[in-house]
């Protein structure tokens, strides 16, 4: 299933925020958001999502989502959105409420997805018990039940610490690659962008523009390769050259609730 | 190639220099440290003054009765059937008032914390209305429905009724807006974002308003009772000040005190079973 992104324009009040975004993202293609802070990158994930509406513009979905697909586009949250009261396996299975599935069905789609994320074991602890890495696999794991076509990650890893983060990117990519399922990931970090993307759309100072687009031309597998760790440096450098001055000035903005 | 050093253990430095010193703690403090013997030995100490101050004659009887004589006069509130003649009486006003009030508050609060027309027009009148004192309506409920019960049980549901609504309102409003986009984002109905995500996140403010309420409700019950009841605490105090019974009236006094705990204790047991999650 493809995302067809034609974003004419997006104001909050007076604020414009985003100006003639236009991206394709293919099926099974994972498409990075990079740009300096305050330039737009999660309202544009959010009106991607259908959370936000674009004040000029639209979204659109073209193909057929995934067999048993029960929400083409669905989230990954920075902060996790875990329900503190319900336990993991009781927030994986929320978005499975809703539809009229036969409880086999439902219980299999959630031990299933509890399965793929390591949380087997956790299935009955509260989010209050685990490490920010597991309560983040917990959002993954609540993302895969609905079996999506899309995922929308808004700086997935961005709250969790280093080490956590390295191991977590790992297991996501090998979960994105080996499930074809097309991403779009918003994320300050070029690392994870040039580990996980297939191309990466960089974005100008606010009002976010598309700056340029660059692609990554090593399959994700063969990136942590002696031989790509030049070039992948090389595309490293010249996405910070693409926005250093403008992160620069963005620091010193004054933030527009 | 080059070759990393191997490190082993670090070794410290000779204790030979004279400018070295060892740095001073600077933190601890500004927490509170449970202390259950202190609380414990305080009460039986206050408790101990005040029997030894009635007994050596410091004080007269009449003016501030001595322990003893409050336990033998709620000794013989109990044996006489008295005891449950006025809790009865009181428990069925406070709960017939508590849960009028609570239920109307806790519903037009959800109404006003997710539809903002209800807030636009609901929330000028609660803010208008609620610091009223609401047994300074109970002459004017006497005159609508009468001197029996119900304009009693009216008093407590309206002093119920707004810091329910307030609490709930708060409640809902505090519910993070991420854990409803998320709801969203999956397509989950109005309905189930209300129960599932809305209600429960907001249970813990609701709770602290019931805490509130639930004192609310035992002020007015007793106020509503000095006003016109055969039967009550309130009446039962009432009747003792009038006849200078003041070991009588320290008994209804100890009562109120141990209705309030029970009742305090009754929300923090809700309170640990379902916000266990906190």
């Amino acid at each position: 299933m493809d995302v067809i992104i034609d974003v004419k324009r997006h104001s909050y009040d007076e604020l414009l925020v985003l100006e003639d975004i236009k991206v394709h993202v293919r099926e099974g293609e994972i498409v990075a958001v990079i740009g300096p802070s305050g330039c737009g990158k999660s309202t544009l994930l959010g009106i991607v999502g259908g959370i936000l509406k674009a004040s000029e513009g639209s979204v659109f979905l073209d193909g057929k989502p995934p067999a048993d697909c029960l929400n083409p586009l669905t989230f990954i949250f920075q902060d996790f959105a875990l329900l503190p009261w319900r336990t993991v396996a009781q927030n994986v299975g929320l978005p499975l409420e809703h539809h009229r599935l036969p409880s086999g069905q439902r219980n299999a789609r959630i031990a299933d997805a509890l399965a793929r994320t390591g949380l087997t074991d956790f299935a009955g602890a509260l989010p209050k018990q685990l490490s920010g890495g597991m309560k983040q696999r917990v959002g993954i794991a609540r993302a895969l039940v609905v079996k999506p076509a899309v995922l929308l990650m808004d700086e997935p890893l961005s709250a969790l610490d280093a080490q956590t983060r390295d191991l977590l990117m790992e297991d996501f990519l090998d979960l994105l690659l080996r499930e074809r399922i097309a991403g779009i990931y918003v994320t300050h970090n070029f690392q994870e962008a040039l580990r996980l993307a297939d191309r990466v759309v960089v974005l100008s100072r606010r009002p976010g523009r598309i700056k340029e687009v660059v692609s990554i031309p090593i399959p994700q597998r063969e990136r942590t390769d002696k031989a790509a760790v030049i070039t992948l440096a090389d595309l490293g450098n010249k996405l910070w050259s693409l926005i250093r001055d403008e992160a620069s000035v963005a620091d010193r903005e004054v933030i527009h609730e | 190639m080059s070759e990393i050093a191997a490190s082993g253990p670090s070794v410290l430095p000779s204790s030979g220099s004279p400018q070295r010193r060892e740095v001073e703690f600077r933190g601890g403090g500004f927490m509170a440290v449970p202390q259950p013997l202190y609380s414990w030995v305080a009460f039986a100490g206050i408790i101990a003054l005040w029997q030894v101050s009635i007994s050596a004659g410091w004080i007269d009887p009449v003016f501030l009765p001595s322990p003893a004589s409050i336990c033998i006069a709620l000794w013989q509130l109990v044996v006489s059937g008295d005891l449950w003649i006025h809790m009865s009486a009181s428990l069925s006003r406070i709960g017939t008032g508590w849960f009028i009030g609570t239920g109307l508050g806790l519903a037009i609060g959800v109404a006003m914390g997710l539809n903002s027309s209800a807030r636009a027009v609901g929330m000028p009148l609660v803010s208008a209305i609620y610091p009223v004192p609401k047994i300074a309506l109970l002459p004017l409920l006497i005159l609508w429905l009468g001197i029996g019960e119900t304009p009693k049980v009216v008093t407590i549901a309206s002093g119920v009724f707004f810091p329910t609504i307030i609490a709930t309102l708060a409640g809902v409003d505090a519910v993070p807006r991420n854990l409803i986009r998320m709801a969203q984002s999956f397509n989950m109905p109005t309905s189930g974002i209300i129960w599932k995500i809305m209600m429960p996140s907001a249970l813990p403010g609701i709770l602290s308003g019931f805490r509130i309420s639930v004192s609310t409700a035992l002020i007015l019950v007793v106020a509503a009772e000095m006003i016109g009841a055969q039967y009550g605490i309130g009446a039962f105090l009432l009747t003792a000040g009038n006849l200078m019974q003041s070991d009588d009236l320290m008994a209804g006094v100890v009562i109120l005190s141990i209705l309030g705990l029970s009742i305090g204790a009754a929300i923090t047991v809700f309170e640990r079973i379902f916000l266990r999650w906190r």
